[in-house]
């Protein structure tokens, strides 16, 4: 067992596995603790002070981060 | 009985029909025998090629003539028949062919399938991901998770790791292997002893079983449990080795669920079989105690961390470098 951030979408629970920065953007990884290949990739924005996820814009931001958080993960395994 | 003239006459005309016959057939050292109003040629092991009816009485040359005539009937036969068994074999290598083609294409058409599949999956997904318009406000809320890999620590000195692997221990509730090394350095191992006599964080739970394993015959280990001692320390000090305990595991009476290294068995001097115990860790949970402070190791330290990582990539599905104090990646 280990501490990992949860976010509960559409009554799914999903853990942070990893988190990256692209072009002045923070993405995070989410893996369902249920089924690890039900992911999601999501970026963070702030309105107010608050943190959000949102979705990625299109399919073009989506192929770029999944292959770099494939590499990352990747890498964290050499 | 047949004239002695025409005997001799077939019999010269015989060697004729020989070499005729090996000359259609292809066949050398064919042999001829004469009996029962008909000429056998036979091949060496005996298989009969061809068969020429000797007709009896009228003109020897209408004989002949009639003679040859049936025997061109029969290579003609014969021709017809190696030709049948020729376009059989033909026929069966051409099948074989297909036969190897069409497997051929079954298994690229099974890794097409594989690959289209795989692609689907991933477009499925990347749907997924934009598709409904989400904004979830992030709260930070930490949980425990059960994934495969955790972490850290290599600093014998504060005893992390193994103060990483009892909380592992206490949270699963299940039997458990420990294993943990250290080197020749006695002040080290004095502090590392004195810290698990006297403090409680450092005794485990009582269903846990733990063991520290220490290289052959040098430094002794405080027991972590008096059960190991009895079975694996005998009356005159020597301690088990890594070598000597994975040797045994297959007999050990318990089954640990778990299986808790400590990153400090990555400095293997040789005495641990990483490769059986690779084997050992299959279908176990296993955790890898390993450094929190990954920028504070040495570019060494990181080579012999990733080296003792490797040997257990074929059997842990993610490795993880996680910062424990926080519950978050670095």
């Amino acid at each position: 067992m280990v501490e990992k951030e949860i976010i509960v979408i559409d009554d799914k629970e999903y853990f942070v596995l990893n988190e990256l920065t692209y072009e002045k953007t923070n993405y995070v990884y989410l893996v369902s603790e249920k089924d690890l290949k039900d992911f999601l990739i999501m970026k963070s924005v702030f309105e107010r002070e608050e943190e959000y996820l949102v979705n990625l814009d299109n399919e073009e931001e989506f192929d770029i981060l999944f292959t770099l958080f494939q590499k990352e993960l990747k890498e964290n395994k050499k | 009985m047949e004239p002695l003239n025409s005997y001799i006459s077939l019999f010269q005309n015989i060697s004729l029909l020989i070499a005729k016959v090996e000359q259609k057939t292809g066949y050398t050292s064919l042999s001829a025998e004469v009996k029962n109003g008909g000429v056998y040629v036979k091949h060496p092991s005996g298989v009969l090629v061809c068969y020429a009816t000797i007709l009896q009485g009228g003109a020897l040359d209408n004989e002949l003539y009639n003679h040859y005539y049936k025997v061109e009937i029969l290579l003609k036969k014969l021709e017809a028949a190696l030709f049948s068994i020729q376009l059989e074999k033909q026929t069966l290598e051409e099948l074989q062919y297909r036969k190897l083609v069409m497997d051929e294409q079954k298994v690229i058409s099974n890794h097409l399938e594989q690959q289209r599949d795989e692609i689907e999956e991933y477009l499925k997904y990347r749907q997924q991901n934009i598709s409904k318009p989400k904004k979830i406000k992030r709260k930070r809320t930490i949980k425990c998770v059960e994934i495969l890999l955790v972490t850290i620590a290599t600093y014998l000195l504060t005893g992390f790791g193994m103060k990483g692997a009892k909380e592992i221990v206490t949270k699963q509730q299940q039997y458990a292997l420990i294993m943990d090394y250290v080197g020749e350095d006695t002040n080290i191992l004095n502090e590392h002893t004195s810290r698990i006599n006297n403090n409680k964080d450092y005794q485990f739970h009582n269903d846990a079983i733990a063991t520290a394993i220490v290289e052959t015959g040098k430094n002794p280990w405080p027991l972590l449990s008096d059960l190991l001692s009895d079975m694996w320390f005998d009356k005159t000090n020597n301690f088990p080795s890594v070598v000597d305990y994975l040797n045994h595991m297959d007999y050990f009476p318990y089954d640990f669920e778990t299986l808790v290294i400590t990153a400090n068995a990555r400095a293997n001097d040789g005495s641990c079989d990483f490769d059986k115990l690779a084997r050992y860790i299959r279908e176990r949970a296993v955790y890898i105690i390993t450094d929190q402070k990954k920028e504070a190791m040495t570019d060494k330290e990181k080579e012999e961390l990733y080296s003792f990582l490797n040997y257990f990539h074929d059997y842990i599905g993610e490795v993880k470098m996680i910062d424990s104090s926080k519950g978050m990646s670095i």
